[in-house]
């Protein structure tokens, strides 16, 4: 008699032997009330998602990475006053600051620069968000 | 001196697993198998289909998230990665699966560490065993009233497996070859919350 299960529970020994039941009967067996053609679509279909979907997840994580890297190279590296004053003036919409840019102090300009940029990333964020 | 052959990775590298389930997704037969065992381990997940079962499976396997180790069958392993959603799912309804997907947690260095031979089962903790009854339950509401049927899923349940049923109810081998072929035409029917 063969009993390779020993003295595990019922539902384990069940299932492992299911599994050995399934492993062994023939194809035309397994396939019993089963429609040959549209499993194996079904198959494609799941695997393609799942794919699909930890590529997703995959792609999340990795810009999240690139942010996180970012940010930190933005606090490693301070930009130069005339670096931060360039950029200012350059953001469009950053009128009213870009107005009286000249006459804020080099210090209010870092200030303002790092407001701009974690506005920035506050908005790449969302924008993210939204894709998805 | 003749060098020793490298030994092969323990686990599938990435490119093995995409090989393996590319052969199993083209393969109707082994479909049909993994599909009913999704059935059976579904049964009674609140709002998971075996569709969605396997999924969420290949998923975790796909991503890397569980190990396939070598030699493993495609069935064992599937068979490991669903029981183990359907517990998350079972213990927590509101189970991501994109936050395993992210980083490593402590269930999966148990399940990775788990004995080949069971493939990637929870059985080891016994509250894990106790919801995994159901599974059992299942397939025997499924065939009640089905006396040959009954008779070969109590076999499966007491260990025994294929001529070991057989002498063991006193069938020949055309009667357990029947009597294989309708429970594999019971687990095609078996419902799921989503099917």
């Amino acid at each position: 008699m063969s009993n390779p299960n020993g003295d595990k529970p019922g539902n384990e020994k069940f299932l492992n032997g299911l599994v050995e039941e399934l492993q062994t009967m023939s194809d035309t067996d397994a396939l019993e009330g089963e429609n040959a053609e549209a499993l194996v679509k079904l198959g494609e279909r799941l695997l393609k998602s799942a794919r699909e979907e930890v590529g997703k997840v995959r792609m999340a994580e990795a810009k999240r990475k690139l942010s996180v890297v970012s940010a930190l190279q933005s606090a490693d590296n301070p930009p130069t006053v005339a670096e931060a004053r360039n950029y200012l003036a350059s953001r469009a919409n950053l009128t009213l600051a870009a107005r009286g840019l000249n006459e804020l102090s080099d210090e209010d300009v870092l200030d303002l620069f790092s407001q701009a940029k974690s506005l920035e990333r506050a908005a790449d964020g969302d924008a993210e968000d939204g894709d998805g | 001196m003749v060098m020793p052959e490298p030994e092969p990775p323990k686990h599938l590298q990435r490119a093995e697993v995409d090989a393996a389930l590319n052969s199993l997704v083209r393969d109707s037969g082994a479909m049909a198998r993994v599909l009913k065992l999704a059935r059976v381990i579904a049964h009674g997940l609140p709002a998971m289909g075996a569709e969605d079962l396997l999924q969420q499976a290949m998923m975790l396997v796909v991503a890397g998230r569980r190990k396939w180790p070598r030699g493993l069958s495609t069935l064992l392993m599937l068979k490991g990665v669903m029981r183990s959603v359907a517990y998350r799912t079972r213990r927590k309804p509101n189970y991501v699966l994109a936050e395993d997907l992210g980083s490593p947690s402590e269930d999966d260095s148990e399940i990775e560490s788990s004995p080949i031979a069971e493939g990637v089962c929870p059985e080891a903790d016994p509250a894990r065993a106790v919801q995994g009854e159901s599974e059992l339950l299942a397939v025997q509401k499924a065939v009640n009233g089905e006396e040959t049927l009954e008779l070969l899923v109590e076999a499966l349940a007491e260990g025994l497996t294929g001529k070991g049923i057989a002498q063991e109810l006193g069938w020949d081998q055309k009667q357990y070859d029947a009597a294989r072929k309708r429970l594999s035409r019971r687990l095609a029917e078996l419902k799921t919350d989503r099917s």
